[in-house]
Formats: C-alpha cells, structure tokens, sequence
C-alpha cells in the first residue's frame, strides 16, 4: 500500500468539531451525519472535519490521548518496554499529521506533540526492525507482533517479505538431489 | 520474445497502487527451482556458467553442451548467485541482513554508493525496496504524496513548458 492509501483509511476515524452553521442530518452511505447546530460539538469522520476546517466552517477539537503529558507517557513506556505499547490510536500517526497540518491552531503545544509522537515512532520502527533481525537470524517459521499499526507495517513489510522470498529461494537451492552416477563437467 | 525490440512490456503481479505512476512493471525471479521465462534477473542468472555435476545419467544429451563437453553428458546446474559458495549463501544473507534492513531504512536524501557497493545484484534489488519505504514515508509525512508533479517519463521527454513558448 502506498502512505497515502493508510491516510485514506484513517481519515474514516470519528473526531469532534465544532461547527459554526447549521444543517440537518445528511444521510450518506457510510452513514448517517449531523445534525449541525453553532456552538454544539458533534462527532464526524476526520475526512469531513478537515475539509469543513479548510472552509473555515468548524474548529477542532483534538483527541484525548493528542496531550504532552499522555504522549509522554506513552513514549516512555515504548522505550522501556520490549513489546509493542498498545497505541491510543490504530492511526496515530496519520490522525497526527492531519490535524497538527489543518488544525494546528485548534492544538495546544502542537510542536511537542509532533516530537513526542516522531519519538515514539522511531522508537517503535526501531524495534520492529529488531524483531526482524532476530527473526530472520534464528530463522523461526513462525512470528506474532502484537499492537502495530497499518502504517508501521507498511513502510518496512515490503523489505520483509523480499528478504524472506530470498532467503527461502537461497534456502531450497542448498538441497541435493537424488544421486546414483555422477560426472563432472 | 526475448530482445524483443520497443513496445515490449514485462508486467507482473503488483499491489494496486496509484495507475499508471510507474508504465514498468518487472517481473521478479521465480521462487525455488522455478525460472520466470520474462524475469530479467532469471535471463541473466541462467547465462550464468557454472560447474555442475549430472546426479544421473542424461543419455545422449551431450549434444547440448557443444565443443569442450568431451564425454559428458549433463546439463549445467541452474542455481541462485548466492549458492556459488557452496551452501554458505544462505548464513551469509542472514548475516547481511541486518546492515542491509538498517541502512536502507535509515539513509534519507544521502548518498547511498558507499552501501550499495559491497552488495550482490539481488541484495542490491532488497535495498532498493527499504529505500523506496523510506522514501515514500517520507514523502507522505512532508505532504508530498497529496501534491501532483510532472512523471518522470514526461519529464525525460524535454518538452518545451507553455511559458518559453513566444507569444
């Protein structure tokens, strides 16, 4: 998949906005959205939050887990721990870019959350790597990554699975074939 | 056909991607003892002379192997570059696949010779594919991926843009 296919489907994750016009329940095929009133949050898919924030028709209001204090933790526990962090997000990574790039003056401390959470996934990018090598140089047929997000599988599975491809064509050209009478050429 | 002239295209199975960005598609090698017939790495692999021994008789066969076969009758062993080692290209590529992981994934807009030079041609193949992650990431964070630009092809053709042309 390409970046922006992940962008697509985490751009179908609900935020709250707040609206400044009116409108009624508008019925889509996804579902149903609305009704709009000034002043009252309401919740709507990040897709549609972005582009009413563009028309200057809604502020933004970030996530809870979007806080120094929570991405602080968050990072820290990544760094201790040798398994994956349970993220508060499956997107948070993508639901970052967008709203810090759209709705920057909707977030407090924008700047530290963009760092905190670039920190935490080097980190996490870190140690699949890691968990690669191992699993690679003791050669397991078999491997299970709990917690990770569609974008962190993304950007290093395609190295993965051609590594392994290799490997296993290097692997099953190392097997003899049945021999009675041999002559060299 | 291969060396076929223009207008030839090798397409394999890709993931669904954005159409028409790329208008080459190449065919990998194939898996295990396979050959893909329109896979360049197979064509030039299987050039390749090597050494090998007939495990059983291949009567009357020797007409295959042309001058200097003398009374050999067996066909050359088709094997993958990293067994030319005899067996240890599989400890190898394990060895090598840390570096190989790390700094494909790692060196962002460098020069990248210095990595590259020590690899084989299918090493070289896997690098390439942890840059491209690398690079489509990054592209993707800075907001690239949103921004039309001119393909690469369009480019190649050294078209005159709308505003040299005299009015």
């Amino acid at each position: 998949m390409e970046p922006a296919e992940v962008e697509f489907l985490a751009e179908k994750e609900l935020v709250t906005i707040v609206p400044n016009f009116s409108l009624d329940r508008i019925h889509l095929i996804g579902g149903d959205l609305g009704p709009f009133n000034p002043g009252l949050p309401v919740e709507v898919p990040v897709w549609l939050a972005i582009n009413l924030k563009q028309r200057q028709k809604c502020r933004l209001i970030p996530p809870e887990w979007m806080d120094v204090g929570k991405l602080e933790e968050i990072r820290d526990q990544e760094r201790k721990e040798d398994t994956f962090t349970p993220m508060p997000s499956p997107y948070y990574m993508e639901l970052t870019k967008l709203l810090l790039n759209y709705a920057s003056d909707n977030i407090p401390r924008a700047d530290e959350i963009r760092t905190l959470v670039k920190d935490t996934w080097d980190t996490r990018m870190a140690k699949l790597r890691l968990s690669a090598d191992s699993f690679v140089r003791q050669q397991e047929a078999h491997a299970k990554l709990d917690n990770l997000t569609l974008l962190e599988i993304n950007t290093t599975g395609t190295f993965l699975t051609q590594a392994l491809d290799h490997m296993y064509k290097l692997r099953n050209n190392l097997q003899p074939g049945e021999s009675s009478h041999s002559q060299d050429f | 056909m291969r060396g076929a002239g223009g207008g030839l295209r090798l397409t394999g199975w890709r993931e669904p991607g954005p159409a028409m960005s790329e208008a080459y598609f190449p065919v990998g090698p194939g898996l295990g003892t396979e050959e893909n017939f329109l896979s360049l790495d197979d064509i030039l692999m299987s050039q390749e002379k090597l050494p090998g021994r007939a495990e059983s008789t291949l009567p009357r066969l020797a007409v295959l192997m042309g001058q200097g076969a003398g009374s050999a009758e067996s066909i050359p062993e088709v094997t993958e570059e990293g067994t030319r080692d005899t067996g240890t290209g599989h400890g190898t590529f394990i060895a090598r696949f840390r570096r190989i992981m790390d700094s494909s994934q790692n060196a962002y807009n460098e020069d990248t010779s210095a990595l590259v030079a020590r690899l084989d041609e299918l090493e070289r193949a896997l690098f390439q594919v942890g840059q491209k992650g690398l690079n489509d990431f990054q592209c993707w964070e800075k907001g690239q991926a949103s921004q039309i630009t001119a393909s690469t092809l369009v480019q190649n053709y050294g078209k005159r843009k709308l505003t040299e042309v005299d009015g």
